[in-house]
């Protein structure tokens, strides 16, 4: 919505920024697909990453990076456009269909996605990712939940509150 | 940004493994919030800090924000029994409607026995909340995500009641419900506030001529919810003359409790007024004039204290022979520059952008039993002191399928 207006917004002068990932990986993108990052935004803007300089980005490595730029590349221009008057019923559906796709990867890298978008401030990744994450959970008992967060077994207590409250709300394990 | 190097899965695991009783990160925050109804009551019992995070008012408000606005539908259940007709209500995603590629997308949210000498009537909803009428004078209110049921206080004896305004009264926590009791009364009946943390039903005053001209002018059309007032659309009627008219909203200030009438979009049809009001996205009043033969016209409330109306969208229906259908519609607004006008068994989008009208959704296809209804819902999982969970009587009466 805010992406930041390069003087003329002609294409082919498009401003350029360098980010380097934690294991010193530099990727050079557009600055209006980098300004989806709010948290980048603000260097940019001030006329940070450009040239030699380069953004380092200490806790996001390469391989989370690359993943995350594709998403911005992808999305920075109906983000230019300001919630994009005139995209067409196309335009929405192609966007539709690669966000399925994009979140259509391995749980490990949807978490250092969901933390590199937390960290960066990519509000529509966070969102993403975080429904993605969401559907792959919500069928799941708390026991379940427990174990794939490591949580340590229940206690005796804990146990017999967890078996309350499945009596008193029964309908909602089935 | 601190130096650490990583983001692994190994690193959430850990932090999560060592945090087993404290309040859940942001990231985790994130997904819990985009989570169905039933999995957010079903994970309270993980462990007691998440207990108390899905239980939070804060939590559960944020989660009703990201849930999708509804339409609701109509479906009358085939092979009822003798005496009984089984109506469901069944939910539509507003986004998907315009989308249309004709599939059925249609969910179960509650179905109703009902008998047929005395049918449980939907008649409003907000926040998430149905209200039910059971009988005259009787009201039963339930929330499908928490399968909570809350009561009113009955009109008693009941006579000739209608009902008027259903909302959630902000400064005290309480739905309430405003209802004119014997309006056919010389004296023009009396009114009357149902709320859910009272035993009695509260007497208002309104002034004998005020209370006159209000009922003339509320006569069976919903009203919208803003900034505290409900507003009802003009009455529906006919005209003949070609004649810019002046058009009257009352407003009922829900604080104050007083009526005020304002002006409504002035309408220059032939045959009739045609008026709904809805809240578009922005969250400014909106009101359609559905009464011309060639356009559907879009007023918006530019500025509510100045109460300012402004024609912003003029759509071409020329084309359209069947105009009469949008009549009975339900109003709402997207963010895509879509309007959505539903009627007996199917959607319409208007999109204002494109300035077009196309049919989106319709339910022609199913069974003939199926209709748009002029209710919206928005799940929520907000908790409010008076609902409890359903009794067996309650149970015999609805089943709730909400997911």
């Amino acid at each position: 919505m805010a992406a930041p207006e390069s003087g003329d917004g002609n294409n082919g002068a498009a401003r350029m920024v360098t980010l380097i990932s934690s294991d010193n990986t530099r990727f050079e993108v557009e600055a209006a697909a980098a300004s989806l990052s709010q948290t980048l935004q603000l260097t940019i803007l001030d006329g940070g990453g450009g040239g030699g300089d380069g953004i380092p980005l200490p806790n996001v490595d390469s391989a989370t990076l690359s993943k995350v730029l594709e998403y911005c590349i992808k999305h920075a221009p109906a983000a230019a456009n300001g919630g994009a008057p005139n995209a067409t019923a196309v335009d929405r559906a192609e966007l539709e269909r690669f966000d399925n796709e994009f979140v259509n990867i391995d749980q490990s890298v949807l978490y250092s996605l969901i933390m590199a978008a937390h960290n960066l401030e990519i509000e529509g990744l966070q969102s993403l990712v975080a429904k993605k994450v969401a559907d792959m959970i919500k069928g799941k008992s708390p026991m379940e939940i427990r174990r794939t967060l490591g949580f340590p077994d229940p206690t005796p207590e804990e146990q017999a509150e967890m078996n309350a409250h499945m009596l008193e709300y029964g309908w909602a394990y089935e | 940004m601190d130096g650490a190097a990583t983001g692994s899965s190994n690193k959430v695991s850990s932090q999560a493994g060592a945090s087993a009783h404290r309040v859940p990160d942001d990231n985790i925050i994130e997904i819990l919030l985009r989570l169905p109804a039933k999995s957010v009551i079903r994970f309270r019992a993980v462990c007691t800090a998440w207990r108390r995070l899905l239980s939070d008012p804060d939590f559960l408000a944020a989660h009703s924000r990201l849930q999708p606005l509804d339409s609701i539908l109509y479906d009358r259940l085939v092979g009822s029994g003798s005496g009984i007709i089984n109506i469901a209500l069944d939910t539509v995603h507003i986004s998907s409607i315009t989308s249309g590629d004709g599939t059925d997308r249609r969910q179960r949210l509650i179905s109703v026995a009902n008998s047929k000498r005395r049918p449980c009537i939907l008649l409003s909803s907000c926040n998430g909340v149905f209200l039910f009428r059971r009988s005259e004078g009787c009201y039963l209110l339930c929330n499908p995500a928490t399968r909570q049921w809350a009561d009113l206080p009955s009109l008693v004896p009941s006579s000739l009641v209608r009902e008027y305004a259903f909302y959630f009264h902000e400064p005290s926590g309480e739905y309430r419900l405003w209802c004119h009791r014997n309006p056919l009364d010389t004296r023009y009946g009396t009114w009357h506030v149902l709320s859910t943390d009272a035993a009695e039903p509260r007497d208002v005053q309104v002034h004998a001529e005020a209370a006159k001209r209000m009922t003339e002018l509320l006569v069976g059309s919903l009203p919208v919810l803003l900034h505290g007032s409900m507003h009802w659309p003009p009455p529906h009627r006919r005209k003949w003359l070609e004649e810019e008219i002046t058009t009257e909203i009352v407003v009922l200030d829900t604080l104050s409790e007083t009526f005020q009438i304002m002006a409504g979009p002035p309408v220059t049809t032939v045959m009739e007024v045609a008026v709904k009001l809805f809240i578009s996205m922005e969250g400014l009043l909106a009101a359609a004039d559905l009464g011309d033969m060639w356009h559907i016209n879009f007023w918006f409330l530019e500025d509510y204290d100045a109460w300012r109306w402004e024609c912003r969208h003029k759509i071409d229906i020329t084309w359209y022979n069947r105009r009469s259908e949008f009549l009975s519609g339900v109003m709402m607004g997207d963010d895509e520059g879509n309007i959505i006008v539903g009627r007996g068994s199917c959607f319409y989008v208007c999109n204002v952008r494109t300035k077009t009208l196309s049919m989106a959704y319709s339910v022609d296809s199913l069974p003939d039993n199926v209709i748009v209804s002029r209710h919206v819902y928005r799940q929520s999982l907000v908790q409010q002191p008076y609902f409890r969970a359903q009794s067996s009587h309650d149970l015999q009466l609805m089943h709730i399928w909400c997911k």
